[in-house]
Order: C-alpha cells, then structure tokens, then sequence
C-alpha cells in the first residue's frame, strides 16, 4: 500500500499530483556544492587581496563589502534558478563572510573569545535567512565551530559547546513537521548541526593543548569540563525520551516510564568517567526515532569516535577506564536482559533485520 | 523507511496534505517505528553497545601499565575472554540452526566481532611482554590473517570492513617501515599510496562481484568505503605528480583516466550510485583546480585568482546540474 492510499484510508485527504514532485538534494551533492562554493570564495578573496589590497587594509572597507556581497548573495539565492548562479552567490556570500571575519578580527587585535562569539552571531543569523539549503546547513556547521572556538577561548569549557550542540539537534529534529512550510530548511540545519557534531569529536580528538587556549576573560569554567557536556548529553535522550512516552503514550505503563528514565540517569551516572559516550547513543536512537538513517549512521561513528578520544583521555588511568567500560557493559546487557523478560520480540524476522539494521553498521 | 521520508516530505511540502492534518499524516505514514521495531532496535543497541564497551574494557586494561599483575594473569585473561567469545558464538550459532532465527545470529555475529578484537588484544600483549622486536605493520597483518577463517565463517560486512582496515593499515605502516620493493621507482609515501589503491581497488571489485551472488554483501555503506579508499589515495597521487616539480612521468597520468572511466561505466550503468559518481566529479574538481592553480598562481596575479574562481564554480556547477539529472533518471 502506497503512502498515499495509507492516508486516504484514515481519512486524511491529499490532493492529487500536479506535474512530478520535486525530488529532494542528496547530501553528498550538497556537500560537493558547498565545497566548490568554499573553494572558489577562496580564490576571490585571493583576488580581492591582489587586485584591491586597500579594500583588507582598512577593517571597515572589508566589513562594508563583505556585508554587500553577504547581502547580495541572499537576493540572487531568492530569484536564483540555474546552479551556476546559485554557486556564484553561495561563493560571494563565503567571500562576503571571510571579509567580515577579517574586519572583525582586525577590530579586535586577535582571534579572542569575542572574534568568536561575532561570527557565532553571524552564522545563526545566517542560517537563519539566507534561502537556500546548501547555504544553511554550511551556515549551522559554521556555528558549531564557532561556538567551541568561543567557549574554549572564553570561558575553557568547550565540552559545553558538544552537549549544546546535541541539545539543539535533539530539539530540531523531534520538531521537524511543527512548520509544514520549512520542513526542509530545518532538516537542512539538522545536518548542520549533525556535521558539526562530528567535526567538533574530531577536533576534540586532535587535542585541544596544542591549540594552547588560555583563560583570557577571567571567567573560567574549567571545572564544568567535561561533566557539563555529558549532562546535555544526557538530557537530550530525556527529551528524546520524553517525546518517544507521547507517541506510544497508550501502550506505555508508568513503571516501564520510570524504569527507562531510571536506566538513562544510571547511565549519565557511569558515564560520568567515560565522556562522549551518550552523545554517540543519543544521536542513534534519535536517528531511529524519526526514521533517518544518515543521522543514525552518523551516531555510529561519533560512538567510535568518542571511544578513540576516551582512550586518550587524560584526567583518568586505562585503569579506571577500563572499570568503567566494564561497568557500562555489564548494565547495558543487564538491561537487555530484563527487557527481553518484559517484552518478548514477536513478529518476523525480516522486519526485524530491517529495523535493526542501523544498530549493526 | 528512507523512501517513506521523501515521499512524505514532498507532500507536505507540495500542500498536498491540509496543514492541520500533517501531525496525524506523519503518524500514520510509518516513518516513525511502532513499539515492536523499537523492542528490536533496544535489544540490537544494548547487545552491540555492551559487547563494545566490554571488549574495549578489556584492551583498555591490557594497555594499562601493569606492574602487580604477573605476565601467566595477563595472558590468562585475555585468552579466557577470547574463548568466553568464541562459546558464546558456538552457542549462539547452535541455537540459530536450530530456529532460533536471526535474535542468535545477531548475538553470534556481536560474539565474533568480540572475538576478533581480543585476538589483536592477545597479539599485542605478546608483542609487550616478550618484546619480540616485530614491527607494528606485522601486528595488523598477521591480526588480519590469524582472524580470516572466523570473517569467512561470519557472513558479516562489519567484519570484512574490519579485516580489510587492518590489511590496510598493515601496508600503510609497512611503506613507513621500509619503503618497499618498489623504492627504485617510488617514494616510500607514494609506494604507500600505490598499494593503498591497489588493495582497496581490488577489494572493492570483488566486493561488488560478490553481493551479486551473497545477499549479506549487498549493504551499500560498504562498498562506498571501500570506494574512498580507492579514489582517495590515487588522487593524492595526481596531485603529488601536479606538485612535485622532479617527477614528470607517473603511472597516475595512465591510472586516473582509466579509474574514472571505470567508475562511471560501472555506477552509472552496471549498478548506479550516485555517491560514487559524486565522488568522482569531486575528485576531477580538486585535481583540475590544483593544476591551474599551480600553472596561473606562479606569477600571483590578480586574474589568476578570479579564473580560478570562475572555473571552480562552473565545473562546481555542471557536476550539480548533471548529478541532479542522474538523481531523477535513477530515481523514476
């Protein structure tokens, strides 16, 4: 049975088709858009550099210009039809941006917190405008960045930046059809937001000392790292929790409720010692919950990811670590085992190849 | 549950549904799991989650510096969690046959993938204790040929993407090592990078013959690795050849064209997809645009920049306009 007859069967009227339905960007070609776009607003900021060289010295030449091609990038994307102008303006916007930067950091005498926090701002307004896909997940990703540049620079707590990041997907993504008319702009920032993510564990990974971050604004958060971002982590899946007891709110007892909740602060418990670990978890059931395999795929490999920063993880012995990932082994089955007791797996097996399929790549 | 996705996406977006009933159109349409797929979905995470976290317990504990415990507790350890694995998947593989269908596959297939990563934990440990003064790229080989028989029992891409990451490792550290049979010709980086192309090359050809005829191979997460793998390092070739200003014969210049061709014959008739040809046009892209910037930037003006500039956004262009063509012939 097609969707279509599934939801004129339940009374759900839909319009018969008018011409063939537009067929949605596959992300990779996206993300070849976007770096095409990247690349050659490289090369006209090289040219801008060469050829008009007063335009960088004076920071309020460049941040006027960039604010131009910012502005005039949004007007072509509206009226844009044909990909090469959609790419000449994503370019010019990119171009636009790095000007901006330029002044911002030229005003500031350094790449501070601040530098940071402004092309924060930037980049939600950004994501938030500009009309067209490619453009706002660049745009959400660029945000995430920026948001851990800024809190490790300003207050030395980065791993806040993970945590807030997966809150904000978490809450993006449970509310995907809230807004009919923009359902494919907010699954655009998803995938911002998702790339970001993982950039964020890599960068977490290649180690932040070397960056050599000092507490530059005398407020320090350092004792909040990395707690804080397993705590968003674990309120998330709270979250994610929560919505899931709305959907099936007929067939769930309180007591199955409370003992999943029970289970999700058992976990934040242990992982407490064993940082990054729910971010990878939260962001695969999410993906299972709304049904998109490309968020769930990529859970998979922040909980790799996360395993191979935790191993180098330095506040904490192989030791310690080894007993916490003993302990998170042993609850994790144990639940598996009390969950096949009270809710023996019927139906067939295909099915069950298919819906479990994420958990097994 | 992709294809419900697109298709209800489009709907909505198109107004066909009335805005009021999109919450219940999204309920009914089956894009989010019914309470049996979440059962099965837990039960696969929880059994894979805590498989993971166990194995990884146990190497991270034999990595930790030990001095208390004795070298007979330390081998001990890891050989009894090894043959704990293996029992399980026995055990499991017993109860599978005899109908316990694809719940006991599952945990057999959790139970190798265990095994396998204690038994790198076991070499590794007897490379530490008795200091046998091998190489590190023989730890991955011969890791990787130890655990063959138990990947060609599993019937499991996870396992084969496993064993094929440690063969790949093992040639990238044996270049590093000693450069290789091929140092008259090459650069011991550049022989690296020549095996690396060919073991991924292969691998993927036969990969791609095999889920012809097995079922299990036919998951397409793998064969688009195996693909990067490919594409990767022979474009890293190109463009060490674009660069380095000694060499100026390459079998790159015969291999590229050769790769690409077979790359769209192959994903663009034989079986279409569209993440390997997107990988290509990306690949042309950074290689064109090395080469005209290594040509036009060398006097560094201005207009280099901006040729630059137009023709990274024209090739950026046409390799959208035509991917987007191939996306709607493949997808009616």
């Amino acid at each position: 049975m097609t969707l279509r007859d599934r939801l004129a069967q339940a009374g759900i009227e839909v319009t018969p088709d008018e011409g063939s339905p537009a067929l949605e960007t596959p992300w990779f070609v996206r993300a070849l858009q976007a770096f095409s776009g990247w690349l050659a607003a490289l090369f006209l900021l090289g040219f801008l550099a060469m050829g008009a060289v007063f335009v960088l010295e004076s920071s309020a030449a460049a941040a006027t210009l960039g604010l131009v091609m910012i502005a005039g990038a949004c007007i072509a994307l509206q009226k844009a039809k044909g990909d090469f102008l959609e790419h000449l303006a994503l370019a010019a916007s990119l171009a636009g941006q790095l000007l901006v930067a330029w002044a911002v950091g030229n005003a500031l005498g350094d790449m501070t917190a601040g530098f940071w926090w402004s092309l924060l701002v930037l980049q939600v307004i950004l994501a938030m405008v500009m009309p067209s896909l490619t453009h706002r997940s660049f745009s959400a990703f660029a945000a995430s960045l920026a948001l851990y540049l800024a809190l490790a620079e300003g207050v030395s707590a980065p791993s806040l930046a993970g945590g807030l990041v997966l809150l904000a997907l978490v809450v993006l993504f449970l509310n995907e059809f809230r807004w009919p008319t923009r359902v494919r702009a907010v699954e655009a920032l998803g995938l911002g937001l998702l790339l970001g993510l993982v950039a964020l564990q890599v960068m977490a990974y290649l180690g932040q000392p070397q960056l050599g971050w000092h507490d530059d604004s005398g407020v320090s958060l350092t004792w909040l790292e990395p707690w804080a971002g397993n705590v968003l982590g674990a309120l998330a899946l709270l979250l994610l929790l929560r919505q899931l007891f709305m959907r099936h709110a007929q067939v769930m007892v309180p007591s199955v409720r409370l003992a999943a909740y029970g289970a999700v602060v058992l976990l934040l418990l242990l992982s407490l010692r064993a940082h990054g670990l729910i971010q990878g978890g939260a962001v695969m059931m999410l993906g299972f919950a709304i049904g998109h395999r490309l968020v769930m795929g990529s859970g998979v490999l922040l909980l790799l990811l996360s395993i191979a920063n935790y191993y180098y993880w330095l506040e904490a012995t192989l030791l310690a670590k080894a007993l916490t990932l003993f302990a998170i082994g042993v609850v994790l089955l144990a639940v598996r085992w009390a969950l096949r007791r009270g809710w023996p797996i019927e139906g067939n097996d295909e099915d069950r190849a298919d819906a479990g399929k994420g958990a097994s790549q | 549950m992709a294809s419900i996705r697109r298709e209800l996406v489009g709907l909505i977006e198109r107004g066909a549904i009335p805005r009021d009933q999109v919450p219940r159109a999204v309920a009914l349409s089956g894009l989010h799991p019914s309470g049996q797929a979440w059962a099965v979905f837990l039960d696969r995470l929880l059994l894979w989650l805590g498989t993971l976290a166990l194995t990884c317990g146990l190497l991270f504990l034999i990595a930790y510096n030990w001095t208390e415990m004795g070298r007979w507790l330390r081998f001990g350890l890891v050989q009894a969690a090894l043959l704990a694995a293996i029992g399980v998947y026995w055990w499991a593989e017993g109860r599978g046959g005899a109908g316990g269908g694809i719940k006991a596959a599952m945990v057999a297939r959790a139970a190798l993938m265990a095994a396998s990563l204690l038994l790198g934990a076991l070499l590794a440990l007897f490379g530490q204790v008795y200091q046998t003064g091998a190489d590190p790229w023989q730890l991955f080989f011969f890791w990787a040929v130890l655990m063959l028989p138990w990947t060609l029992v599993a019937r499991f891409d996870a396992l084969w993407v496993l064993w094929l990451g440690l063969l790949n490792l093992a040639l990238a550290l044996y270049f590093r090592t000693w450069g290789g049979a091929f140092d008259l010709f090459f650069d011991s980086d550049t022989a690296a990078l020549w095996g690396l192309f060919a073991l991924n090359t292969a691998a993927l050809a036969l990969w791609e013959l095999g889920a012809r005829r097995w079922r299990w191979l036919a998951a397409g997460w793998a064969t688009r690795l195996l693909a990067l793998g490919s594409g990767i390092p022979l474009t890293l070739l190109v463009i060490i050849l674009i660069f380095d200003e000694r060499a100026d014969v390459s079998p790159a210049i015969l291999a590229y064209p050769l790769w690409l061709a077979a790359l769209y014959a192959v994903y663009r008739h034989w079986r279409p997809d569209l993440f390997m040809l997107a990988g290509g046009c990306l690949s042309v892209i950074a290689v064109v645009t090395l080469f005209l910037a290594r040509h036009l930037l060398w006097q560094a003006e201005a207009g280099g920049f901006l040729l630059l500039a137009v023709v990274v956004l024209a090739l950026g262009a046409a390799a959208a306009v035509w991917l987007k063509r191939l996306h709607v012939e493949m997808s009616s």
